[in-house]
């Protein structure tokens, strides 16, 4: 039996998509047999952030509605042993499948995978409830601001309600610098208002926009603190006791001398 | 800590400013106390009626909309109520003050 994890967030562009992608390929690296699920019917996005959308032929879908095998649809990730993605349809709705249809989907990958991610639309409708049904752990994406924190919360106690007992949270896109300043909330102002487990702190990096650019996920070969944060964390969710550091915010100067001397 | 975040913290404070991550996080606060506390707007609206009834069974009360709200008081939420009265039952009350002349019993 593998586990089933959902990537979800409630408030849409916080970076679910890229969390899953991440994650998903930085566990493959580690030699986990890993498939990452689309779950946003209509609005797929996963194979693009990953570089795969030319190789997407069924879907989901085509899947649910028995136009082809599963095996047909799982889409092998050639740069890491043991990474798949399913894709969801495009020119569908959410509407259109119903959450029984999508657990069975996701609980035929049970023996298959070690670890299946189901990356969840924004929301907390129907897609939403089809992305959760079939997980039983969780991973909520949040930002340092006000909306995204809400819609976490929010989020969470659905999650609970849900009987995914204890969610654990990412928080995304954090600039220590803007924290230095008291323009960001920190690390521990969020912990205090969330109060679940945090998996991990990954650092705003301007990589991730060329990683999204180049459909290649940046645990490939980035080392950047983004890239970093993500393989720690992947190492985190199969059980490795790596702490989560304190970043340091880079100034002007250290910035200027960054650039002088090449490093990042 | 960079230097210039150290000028920007001190320049702030200097001027009586609160960080804007501060305010962030009040609002927060006072944001996730409603939403926890899920207070349907029909529930607050029924709430509000019989409120309002029940001050009529002992008070005169002003026409004019009374306010009924949760706040947060501290840690903890409060239901505000803010019901103008006009006078009491069998008597008239001149702002809160003693009953007037006219029909006191």
């Amino acid at each position: 039996m593998g586990r089933r994890i959902v990537v979800t967030s409630g408030k849409g562009g916080v970076g679910k998509t890229t969390t899953a992608a991440n994650l998903g390929a930085a566990l493959a690296v580690n030699g986990k047999k890993i498939v990452i699920v689309d779950a946003d019917i209509g609005l797929r996005n996963l194979d693009v952030v990953m570089g795969l959308e030319s190789r997407v032929v069924f879907t989901s879908m085509d899947v649910i509605e028995g136009k082809c095998e599963l095996n047909k649809a799982i889409i092998r990730d050639k740069r890491a042993e043991g990474l798949h993605i399913l894709a969801a349809a495009q020119s569908r709705n959410k509407s259109d499948v119903r959450p029984e249809q999508m657990q069975k989907l996701i609980r035929q990958m049970d023996d298959d995978f070690d670890i299946t991610i189901i990356d969840c639309p924004a929301g907390i409708e129907q897609g939403f409830e089809n992305a959760v049904v079939a997980a039983e752990e969780a991973v909520v994406v949040v930002t340092p601001e006000v909306s995204s924190i809400r819609d976490a919360d929010r989020v969470i106690g659905l999650l609970q309600a849900k009987g995914i007992s204890e969610p654990q949270y990412i928080l995304n896109r954090m600039s220590q610098r803007l924290v230095d300043r008291g323009d960001m909330l920190g690390r521990e102002d969020v912990q205090e208002i969330l109060a679940i487990p945090l998996l991990g702190v990954i650092p705003e990096d301007s990589d991730i926009v060329a990683s999204s650019n180049s459909g290649k996920p940046l645990v490939f070969d980035g080392s950047g603190p983004a890239a970093e944060a993500f393989k720690r964390v992947a190492r985190r969710m199969t059980g490795d006791d790596i702490p989560i550091p304190e970043f340091r915010s880079e100034g002007r100067w250290s910035r200027l001398w960054g650039k002088l001397v090449g490093a990042n | 800590m960079a230097l210039g975040d150290v000028v920007t913290r001190v320049v702030r404070w200097l001027n009586g400013e609160v960080a804007s991550k501060d305010t962030a996080k009040s609002r927060l606060q006072l944001i996730l106390i409603q939403d926890r506390a899920s207070v349907d707007p029909q529930i607050l609206e029924a709430l509000r009626v019989d409120l309002i009834d029940l001050m009529r069974k002992y008070f005169n009360v002003s026409d004019e909309e009374p306010d009924v709200n949760f706040q947060r008081e501290g840690d903890s939420m409060a239901l505000v109520a803010n019901i103008p009265i006009t006078s009491i039952k069998g008597r008239n009350v001149d702002a809160f003050g003693a009953p007037s002349d006219a029909e006191a019993s």
